[in-house]
């Protein structure tokens, strides 16, 4: 039992981070319809820029790496994508993977390709036991933030007058703009929350044990199968798909290393299970379209 | 139209003429036949390595130290009174990119000096057999040994595990003198190879048993599992067969775990930027290496860090500078030899690796190549341990270099059982 309650942790650890990852992807793509592919090159990012200054303060770090990542991903909306609205969908994504390729030679050019440091601050290497399960304090920290973190998007989405612009947005352009709704105000706001977020799945992905490496894209690449689970548009949704595509990795590579590398494809087989059954996600919602 | 049509056609003769006269055979005026990538002053060695993309600070640091030898052996006079010259293709670290790079310049250099990533080598093992080029594969996996023309410069991976595990059971083993071992490998070809020469030494010395395996994908992100298994067999000693960033959130996952055993892995599953991270656990990990440190005061030492300064200032310290060095020291003494058989041609270099004796002035153990099957082409068997020294992450050497009878009876075979 300990053993499970053990993986269970962890798993839920690991998913939280994914779960950030994906509504990082989920604000844009609500607000722009636009998948941005370089989220997972901001993530890398800001984990740089807070491992850069752990040595000068924790918190100065998460400050700076906030702040730049917000400029930095509203910069790219306005001066980049901005620019290419009403273009098609594959010109926007390729602007979004070019964005993620300069990103990655950026850093590489500033901090070098291998890793550096980790981004580990008050969180310590220590473990809070609980009976026989050892709970780590960054996955301690990591499900406590994730989980304000949502609390204050749910608040903010639910209860201000800016949230329930971005939930109009949303859920209907038009009807939003003929409402008065500033569209442009409302991507810019996005985007510098998926910034925001950005910062806090750095964080977390290059906390110990880990290192903050430029590996770290591919890693944030992993939560594509957690959007595709919760449904592309839903802010739930990526939260369930992201705890899933967790526990499934943990768990699975506690129960199921023995056959072979099933584990490590388990999210892509739930991925597949959830497009044949319910393709817009289990909490997306089928648009139904008048012709 | 007939005009044209005679212009096209002397254009396309001129082409195969220029494409046969590039791969053609030829004698030199000093009696010495040659093809591709030689002329009569110039000797061109192709360097195939990742120079941008994710190993590109390795790659760059290995290409230092290759044209560093050259550059001793051009002082020298070079070979058959001809200036060495590596010709440098990046291959991103992506097969694809590989295969072109192959191709763009197998007609211009007489051998491979260095071709990075096994899968990579793989990919060009038919291209590599079909063109008859001698090939240094930048891998220590036993396996590419097997691949015709494919020749490794370092010892290979699983005589790190033998002699490594040897060791332990001498240092570690209980006092009834038997050793649990676990095993923790990435989940690919090279994580494999490891784990196949742990089980060889189980199967093969009776004090030591392998209680638990686990393997990792390399893209993992947590290893609770895998070191949760080990912790549950009770395995006192467990090798890591992976990379270095792997073997910092293992060490550090097991310790959140109260798990302490200790800790073995070879020398691509350490890198001295762990140790700012790990601290105080990496006193439980011993490294097995088969050349000696950047740091360390060997006679040759001093010519690798003159030489690299000549044609590399400013390249930082790094062990793979090393691994170049012996890497172009064995293609030298390959083209000596193709040079005095009078043949530096692309099969004639094939032909002087067979039997040849490179000594490398103590770098790394002497490397040998037989005449006979894929076995007696293992260049060494040599390994030796290290430890760590904490604060600057430096490893230290336990032991000399040297190898256990239970290595000398590996076969390559023995690792393609499971």
């Amino acid at each position: 039992m300990d053993n499970f309650l053990q993986l269970t942790f962890q798993g839920m650890a690991l998913g939280c981070v994914y779960a950030l990852i994906g509504l990082g992807f989920v604000m844009v793509f609500k607000s722009s319809g636009v998948f941005n592919f370089a989220h997972p090159v901001f993530v890398m990012i800001s984990a740089y820029i807070v491992a850069a200054l752990v040595p000068h303060g924790f918190g100065w770090g998460v400050l700076v790496a906030l702040v730049c990542m917000a400029a930095l991903a509203i910069v790219c909306e306005k001066i980049i994508l901005r620019r290419l609205a009403g273009r098609s969908l594959y010109v926007v994504i390729m602007a979004t993977l070019g964005l993620s390729v300069m990103g990655q030679a950026v850093v590489a050019m500033a901090w070098g390709v291998n890793p550096r440091g980790s981004t580990e601050g008050p969180m310590g290497r220590g473990v809070l036991r609980v009976g026989g399960v050892a709970l780590p304090w960054t996955g301690v920290w990591i499900i406590t933030v994730s989980l304000v973190l949502l609390a204050v998007l749910y608040l903010f989405f639910q209860r201000t007058r800016y949230g329930l612009a971005l939930r109009a947005a949303a859920d209907h352009h038009e009807a939003a703009l003929a409402q008065g709704i500033n569209m442009r105000w409302v991507q810019t706001i996005s985007w510098g929350i998926a910034g925001v977020l950005a910062v806090a799945a750095g964080v977390f992905l290059g906390a110990f044990p880990r290192r903050v490496s430029p590996d770290m894209v591919d890693t944030a690449l992993g939560a594509l199968p957690a959007l595709v689970i919760g449904g592309f548009g839903s802010l739930a949704g990526a939260v369930v798909g992201g705890m899933s595509v967790g526990l499934l990795l943990v768990l699975g590579s506690g129960y199921l290393a023995e056959y072979g590398g099933v584990h490590v494809v388990l999210p892509y087989v739930a991925m597949l299970l959830v497009l044949t059954l319910r393709p817009s996600g289990l909490f997306g919602h089928h648009e139904a379209e008048r012709i | 139209m007939k005009t044209r049509f005679a212009c096209i056609s002397v254009v396309v003769a001129a082409a195969l003429v220029g494409g046969c006269a590039n791969a053609g055979t030829s004698t030199s005026k000093d009696g010495v036949r040659v093809d591709a990538g030689v002329t009569d002053d110039q000797i061109k060695i192709g360097l195939f390595n990742g120079y941008t993309g994710p190993v590109a600070a390795g790659a760059i640091a290995g290409a230092a130290g290759f044209d560093a030898r050259l550059a001793k052996a051009n002082a020298a006079g070079g070979v058959c009174g001809r200036k060495l010259t590596s010709v440098r293709a990046d291959t991103k670290y992506d097969p694809a990119v590989a295969v072109q790079a192959y191709r763009a310049n197998v007609k211009d250099i007489v051998m491979i000096g260095q071709l990075l990533g096994a899968t990579s080598i793989y990919g060009l093992s038919q291209q590599i057999a079909r063109d008859d080029i001698a090939t240094l594969a930048a891998t220590s996996a036993a396996e590419v040994i097997k691949l015709e023309n494919v020749y490794l410069f370092t010892t290979p991976f699983p005589m790190y595990v033998i002699n490594g595990l040897d060791w332990a059971k001498k240092e570690q083993a209980g006092s009834d003198g038997k050793l649990k071992v676990g095993v923790i490998y990435q989940d690919d070809a090279f994580g494999q190879e490891g784990r196949n020469a742990v089980r060889f030494v189980a199967k093969n010395d009776p004090d030591v048993k392998v209680v638990a395996e686990a393997g990792y994908d390399v893209k993992a992100e947590d290893f609770t599992a895998q070191v949760l298994k080990m912790k549950k067999a009770g395995a006192e000693s467990v090798w890591i067969h992976g990379i270095a960033s792997k073997t910092a959130p293992i060490l550090s996952q097991a310790s959140q775990l109260d798990f302490a055993p200790q800790w073995l892995t070879v020398d691509s599953g350490y890198e001295s930027s762990l140790a700012p991270q790990l601290g105080r656990l990496l006193d439980k990990l011993h490294v097995v290496t088969s050349s000696v440190l950047y740091t360390e005061n060997v006679p040759a030492m001093a010519e690798v860090k003159q030489n690299v300064e000549k044609v590399a200032p400013g390249t930082k310290p790094d062990q793979l500078v090393i691994a170049g060095w012996v890497d172009a020291s064995v293609a030298v003494a390959a083209l000596e030899k193709a040079c005095k058989e009078k043949d530096l041609t692309q099969k004639g270099v094939v032909a002087a690796m067979s039997g040849l004796t490179v000594t490398t002035d103590g770098l790394s153990p002497d490397l040998e190549y037989g005449t006979g099957d894929a076995d007696s082409r293992i260049p060494s068997r040599e390994t030796r341990v290290n430890q760590i020294d904490v604060k600057s992450g430096v490893l230290a050497p336990v032991t000399g270099f040297g190898t256990t009878d239970l290595a000398s009876r590996w076969k390559l075979a023995d690792g393609a059982q499971s």
